[in-house]
């Protein structure tokens, strides 16, 4: 299974809907996904793929459809996305 | 200062899943207790507790949805849900004039364990749903949140006395204007077995795990502690003006509330603290204790609450104490923690409402120290119009709430 299949798949099963109607192109609302799913759905993500989104690669406030989603996850992937560490080991 | 009165009436505990099936447990004596399901309890010496069965929660929301929620908020939201429609409350017109305000005491403990097992034994990140699935404030927050009530909203949290202070701060604000009406109540899940076993040591807790259905036995001779037990009861509650113009049932009114501190032990109550609630109570409701007719007891069925209590009733009643019938339903669906003071405050309503006197339920051998007309063993048909109802808590916080039959 191909990896945007597999996360509308996680979609589909945390929103009790079938994956046939999670496509791309359908935006959240549409979806009834507010803010926490949508964080909590990428939490799903990150679990599955041992990755970690970084806090600035998706806002999820404006992410607006599943194809957004999908294709933060395939660059994440892509660059092999280290754990969100300070970058200034003096803050905090 | 107007006066308040109980419209609606919704519960779920180990002796019934709403207020039909809870009310004829009560007259039917039935007990909620049994050995605990929800884990192996085998390694504990308690072995018994008053669990919820056969909860569901499918008229609420779709089962997919209730994945989000603990048990704790769900429980609630079907207490809530129940008084709501039983006083066909609607607040659609006036919710910023309604107030949520619910006690527990432990919490969604469920889903703190599980968080905790998470984290130091599978060491996987929480779920980031994790914070509203297990603040202490969230079954409040829910059930605000599905009826639109806007007003106060709060979640107590004085242990074994959490729900009879939230009915008291509902009433309260309700007399003083500060909301019209409130749905008000309490919520406790039975404990995950960290929490539970953490009881256990405490030893204040009943190991009758041969006969758990006469687990707990209120001021019994051979009482062994109390049974934990878990549940919601929740209580629409109105000023008489919103009530009256509506033309609402009422079952009785929030006549008094008295409030105490022992402040004298974490963990061992002290008579004077419990006097000192009673008497507040009928100096709140303006009533002498010689109109007092029926009293729930907190009734605990441990070593140390039933003969104090009783000694604090003496010392109210005087030479009538004998006469007050006074009763523990603790007996039958077990103690509720955070709950319990609400659940309590349903089963004196629904016996004034329907002429009984709950009974203390397996009191066969009545200790010497526990004096009083407990009600043994059965209900008995009563008309009674004012009465108390204690809760006294860990902590040493001690509420005691005054009904009276509306006129």
């Amino acid at each position: 299974m191909d990896q945007s299949r597999e996360i509308i798949e996680i979609i589909a099963n945390y929103k009790g809907l079938s994956a046939d109607e999670v496509t791309p192109e359908r935006t959240f609302e549409d979806l009834g996904i507010d803010s926490l799913d949508a964080i909590d759905i990428v939490y799903e993500v990150e679990e599955k793929y041992g990755i970690d989104v970084p806090q600035d690669a998706l806002d999820l406030n404006t992410a607006q459809t599943v194809a957004d989603l999908l294709k933060v996850v395939e660059k994440v992937r892509a660059n092999g996305a280290a754990p969100d560490a300070p970058t200034d080991a003096s803050a905090g | 200062m107007r006066r308040v009165v109980v419209t609606g009436l919704g519960v779920i505990c180990s002796i019934g899943r709403n207020q039909a099936e809870f009310l004829s447990a009560l007259r039917e004596s039935r007990s909620g207790t049994s050995r605990i399901t929800s884990f192996d309890p085998g390694w504990l010496h308690t072995q018994v507790g008053a669990e919820v069965k056969n909860a569901n929660f499918d008229h609420l929301m779709e089962p997919n949805d209730q994945r989000h929620l603990d048990r704790h908020t769900l429980l609630a939201l079907c207490a809530a849900d129940e008084a709501v429609r039983d006083a066909g409350f609607d607040c659609s017109a006036d919710g910023h004039r309604v107030g949520v305000i619910l006690g527990t005491g432990q919490g969604p403990c469920d889903s703190i364990e599980q968080m905790m097992h998470e984290v130091a034994v599978e060491h996987r990140k929480p779920r980031p749903t994790t914070i509203p699935r297990t603040m202490f404030n969230a079954a409040t927050g829910h059930v605000s949140i599905r009826y639109g009530a806007r007003g106060p909203s709060q979640m107590i949290v004085t242990a074994c006395a959490s729900s009879a202070h939230a009915l008291g701060q509902a009433a309260s604000f309700i007399r003083h204007g500060v909301a019209d009406a409130c749905l008000a109540g309490g919520v406790e899940v039975f404990p995950s077995m960290g929490l539970l076993a953490a009881w256990d040591t405490l030893r204040v807790m009943s190991r009758a795990n041969d006969h758990p259905e006469r687990g707990c036995r209120p001021f019994n001779r051979d009482r062994e502690g109390f049974v934990m037990g878990e549940g919601s009861a929740v209580l629409v509650l109105e000023s008489e003006e919103r009530a009256t113009a509506r033309g609402a049932r009422i079952y009785g009114e929030i006549a008094g509330v008295g409030l105490s501190s022992d402040a004298h032990h974490i963990t061992q109550p002290h008579v004077d603290g419990l006097v000192l609630a009673l008497r507040n109570a009928l100096a709140d409701a303006k009533i002498d204790a010689d109109q007092v007719q029926y009293v729930n007891a907190h009734g605990t069925g441990t070593p140390i609450n039933d003969p104090l209590e009783t000694e604090a009733l003496h010392e109210l009643f005087g030479a009538r104490a004998k006469d007050v019938p006074v009763s523990s339903t603790k007996s039958a669906h077990g103690h509720t923690i955070g709950a319990a003071g609400a659940i309590e405050a349903t089963a004196t309503l629904l016996g004034m409402n329907h002429g009984f006197l709950p009974a203390t339920l397996h009191l066969d051998d009545p200790d010497p120290a526990c004096d009083l007309d407990y009600v043994p063993l059965t209900p008995r048909e009563a008309r009674f119009d004012v009465a108390l109802s204690n809760s006294f808590a860990f902590g040493g916080h001690n509420a005691v709430l005054v009904f009276r039959r509306y006129s």
